[in-house]
C-alpha cells in the first residue's frame, strides 16, 4: 500500500469514525494502544487499513454517543481528521455485534456476510457517480440556506444504509449549524442505521476484535488436533498457526505440561497381521486420571508394517523398521519419509539446542560410525551424513533419551567389557561415554522398556527389583558420577 | 501487629468505583507499578469498563485470599479455587470473556489471562468441525471452496 492509498484509506476511516465507533470505548483499543510499540502500531494500522472493509460496520449497539463523536469531527476539515486518524488509529474501536440467539440466526448472518451484504461493508467509497455528488451538494446547500430540522424517521425510510451513511458524512461539511442541531440530526440517523442493522442480525462479536497477539494466546491453549481443525477455519489463522514464532511458543508452552505419549498397535485388518496402524494417545501427567475419561487421540499412523518407535523429542517421533524410517508428528498427523539407510539401524532423535534443529541419529550395530540427519521442516532434501563415533565400536542396547542437548543410550561394546552409557552432543556431534554404575544389576538386553529416564532434571537409570516394591534410581551428576537413590513404591 | 489494611480505589472508564485492599491490586502487575509510582488514593483505569473491572476485582479478591491462606499448603484451598474458577468462567458469555482477556492483558494479570484464554480454547475444542468453530466465534471464512477442500483433505484425521 503506498502512502497515497493509505491516506485515502485513512480518510475513509476518518469519515466513518462515527460508524466504526462502538458505544462505550472498548477496553481493547486501550490495551492495544498501550501495549504496542510504535512499530507494531504502524503494522496494525496497515492491518486496519486492509481489513477495514470487514471490520468497519456500523455499530449495532444502541447508543446516543454517536452523535457526539461526530460533532467532534464535524468542525474539522477533512485533512485534520485524517491526520488525527493517522496518529491515533487505535482509538477507533471495532464494533461489537449484538448477541445472536440461535445458530440458525448466526448462519443466516454468515451467509449474508458471505454475500457481501450491506452490514459488513466498510465505509462508503468516495462518491461514485456525478449524480450522487450533485445530490449531496444540493443537500448541503439546502442546509446552508435555512434552518435544518432533524429528519423524521419516516423521511429516512426507503434510504439504504449507504445513503444514510452518506448523510452522516455530510455533517462534516456543514459548518453553519449548531452542535445541538448536528447532534439531533445524527441521533435520528444513527437510530435509523441501528434499526436497519439490527434487522440484519449481526454477530455477537467480531473475530478480529482480538488483536493477533491475544488470538495467539488463545490458540496456544488449544490441543494440536484442534489446531489442525483450525487451519480450515480461516486463512489468517492458518498462517498464524504455521508461523515459526507460533511453533516455537507453542512448543515451549506445551513442554511445561508434561504428557505421557504412548501408542497402541492395532491390526487394521484382522486377517492380515502385517497391516497395522499405530494409534497415538497422550495424557497430561498432571491429571493422570483424565486418561480414563478422555484420552486425547492423536494421529493414527497407517503403514503396512509395524514400526519401532523412538523416544519422542520435541513432539516428534522417529519410526523405523529395517532400513526404512520416517519422522512423524503425531499431534498434527504428518509423516515424512526419510531416505533409506544401508543397514539395519537403531534410530534416536534429539534437538540441537542452539539451532533448534531436529536431528535423527542412526546407529548401525557393531560399528564405529553412525549416521546423522538434520531434519528440515521445509521439504528440502534430507540426506544422511556419516560421522565417526570417536573410535568406539559399539551397538546400541537401549532406546535413547534426549536430555539437555545430549542424546543418551546404553551401548554394548564387547563381550569382555561392561556396557557403557553413550552421550551424543547434538551441537558438536561428538560421542562420549560414561561408565555405568558398578553395582547396576539391570541388563538392557532384550528389554523393550526404557530404563533411561530423567528425574529431577538429572539423567537417571531406573532399576526395579522385580518382586520387591523398591525402585532404584541411579542419578548422573555433572561430574559424571552416579548416585543411588531408592524409592519405595507404595 | 498492624491490622490496618491500605485501601485503594479503582475507577473504571464509566466511573464505577471499586474500593479494594492493596493486596488485591498487587495481583495485577500493571496496577502494582501504578500504585507504587503514584500513590494517589484513586486510580482511573480508562481502558476497562465497570462491568469488566468488577469481574477483574472479583477474581483478584478471590485469589489473593487463597494465596494468603495457602501458607500452610493445604491442597483443598487449591481445589476450591479451581472450582471457583470453573464457576467464574462458566457464568460468562463469550464477549465478556473477550473483554476480560483484553483487560487481563492490559492489567497484566497472567493467571486471569491464562484462565480466560483456556476458556475460549475449551469452547473451540468442543466444536466438532471448522463450520462450528466459525459459527461459534463468528468468523468469516476467507477460503475459496477449492482451497478449503484441499486443507480439509490434508487434515482429515483431525475431524474424527
Amino acid at each position: 500500500m503506498n502512502a497515497e492509498e493509505r491516506r485515502d484509506s485513512n480518510e475513509q476511516v476518518a469519515e466513518n469514525k462515527t460508524v466504526m465507533r462502538g458505544p462505550a470505548p472498548r477496553p481493547l483499543s486501550g490495551v492495544l494502544e498501550t501495549m504496542m510499540s510504535a512499530e507494531e502500531r504502524r503494522e496494525r494500522n496497515e492491518q486496519v487499513d486492509e481489513n477495514q472493509i470487514v471490520k468497519s460496520g456500523p455499530s449495532p449497539s444502541p447508543t446516543s454517543g454517536l452523535g457526539v463523536d461526530l460533532i467532534g469531527l464535524g468542525n474539522m476539515t477533512k485533512r485534520e481528521s485524517s491526520v488525527l486518524t493517522t496518529t491515533d488509529p487505535q482509538s477507533l474501536p471495532l464494533p461489537a455485534r449484538p448477541l445472536l440467539q440461535s445458530s440458525e440466526e448466526r448462519r443466516e448472518w454468515n451467509e449474508q456476510v458471505a454475500e457481501n451484504k450491506i452490514v459488513m461493508r466498510g465505509p462508503a467509497p468516495p462518491p461514485p457517480s456525478g449524480g450522487n455528488v450533485m445530490n449531496r451538494l444540493m443537500r448541503i446547500r439546502l442546509v446552508k440556506s435555512g434552518p435544518y430540522p432533524p429528519p423524521t424517521s419516516g423521511s429516512l425510510k426507503g434510504l439504504n444504509l449507504d445513503q444514510l451513511r452518506e448523510m452522516w458524512n455530510d455533517m462534516y461539511m456543514i459548518e453553519n449549524i449548531s452542535m445541538d442541531q448536528k447532534r439531533a440530526h445524527n441521533e435520528v440517523i444513527s437510530k435509523a442505521v441501528l434499526s436497519m442493522v439490527l434487522k440484519k442480525k449481526p454477530l455477537l462479536h467480531d473475530d478480529l476484535l482480538l488483536p493477533d497477539d491475544l488470538t495467539k494466546m488463545i490458540l496456544e491453549h488449544l490441543p494440536g488436533k484442534t489446531l489442525m481443525r483450525f487451519l480450515s477455519v480461516k486463512k489468517q489463522w492458518a498462517a498464524m498457526i504455521e508461523s515459526e514464532s507460533f511453533r516455537e511458543t507453542y512448543r515451549s508452552t506445551s513442554e511445561k505440561k508434561p504428557k505421557i505419549l504412548f501408542s497402541a498397535t492395532i491390526p487394521e485388518k484382522p486377517e492380515s497381521k502385517l497391516f497395522t496402524c499405530h494409534r497415538f494417545l497422550s495424557i497430561l501427567q498432571e491429571k493422570p486420571n483424565s486418561f480414563i475419561q478422555e484420552p486425547s487421540l492423536l494421529a493414527v499412523l497407517k503403514r503396512d508394517y509395524t514400526h519401532k518407535i523412538s523416544q519422542p523429542t520435541g513432539g516428534l517421533l522417529c519410526c523405523f523398521r529395517h532400513t526404512k524410517s520416517l519422522v512423524c508428528n503425531p499431534s498434527i498427523g504428518k509423516l515424512i519419509d526419510l531416505p533409506d539407510v544401508d543397514d539395519k539401524l537403531v534410530f534416536f532423535t534429539g534437538i540441537n539446542p542452539v539451532t533448534r534443529e531436529f536431528k535423527v541419529l542412526a546407529k548401525p550395530e557393531s560399528s564405529s560410525t553412525a549416521c546423522v540427519l538434520t531434519f528440515m521442516t521445509d521439504n528440502t532434501t534430507q540426506t544422511w551424513r556419516t560421522i565417526d563415533t570417536a573410535g568406539l565400536c559399539h551397538s546400541a542396547r537401549s532406546s535413547g533419551i534426549y536430555f539437555g542437548g545430549y542424546l543418551y543410550y546404553v551401548a554394548h561394546v564387547s563381550e569382555e567389557t561392561a556396557d557403557l552409557l553413550i552421550s551424543f552432543d547434538l551441537v558438536t556431534e561428538v560421542f562420549k561415554f560414561v561408565k555405568l554404575p558398578d553395582d547396576l544389576l539391570t541388563d538392557f538386553d532384550g528389554q523393550p522398556g526404557d530404563r533411561l529416564v530423567t528425574f529431577n532434571n538429572q539423567l537417571a537409570i531406573a532399576q526395579d527389583d522385580g518382586d520387591s516394591n523398591l525402585l532404584t534410581l541411579w542419578l548422573l551428576d555433572d561430574k559424571c558420577s552416579w548416585f543411588k537413590r531408592e524409592i519405595i513404591i507404595p | 501487629m498492624e491490622n490496618e489494611k491500605k485501601m485503594i480505589t479503582l475507577k473504571s472508564s464509566d466511573d464505577v468505583t471499586f474500593e479494594v485492599e492493596e493486596a488485591v491490586v498487587l495481583e495485577s502487575q500493571f496496577l502494582s507499578h501504578l500504585v507504587q509510582d503514584c500513590p494517589a488514593p484513586e486510580h482511573k483505569i480508562k481502558e476497562v469498563t465497570g462491568k469488566i473491572l468488577s469481574k477483574v476485582v472479583e477474581y483478584c479478591e478471590k485469589h489473593v485470599v487463597v494465596v494468603v491462606d495457602g501458607g500452610d499448603s493445604s491442597s483443598s484451598s487449591g481445589d476450591d479455587l479451581k472450582k471457583w474458577d470453573d464457576k467464574f468462567i462458566k457464568e460468562m458469555d463469550l464477549s465478556t470473556v473477550y473483554d476480560l482477556i483484553a483487560a487481563a492483558n492490559y492489567l497484566n494479570i497472567q493467571a486471569l489471562l491464562d484462565l480466560m484464554c483456556q476458556r475460549v480454547a475449551d469452547v473451540i475444542t468442543a466444536c466438532k468441525d471448522h463450520k462450528e468453530i466459525r459459527e461459534t466465534l463468528g468468523i468469516v471464512s476467507d477460503y475459496t471452496a477449492e482451497e478449503e477442500a484441499e486443507v480439509l483433505k490434508e487434515n482429515e484425521w483431525a475431524f474424527d
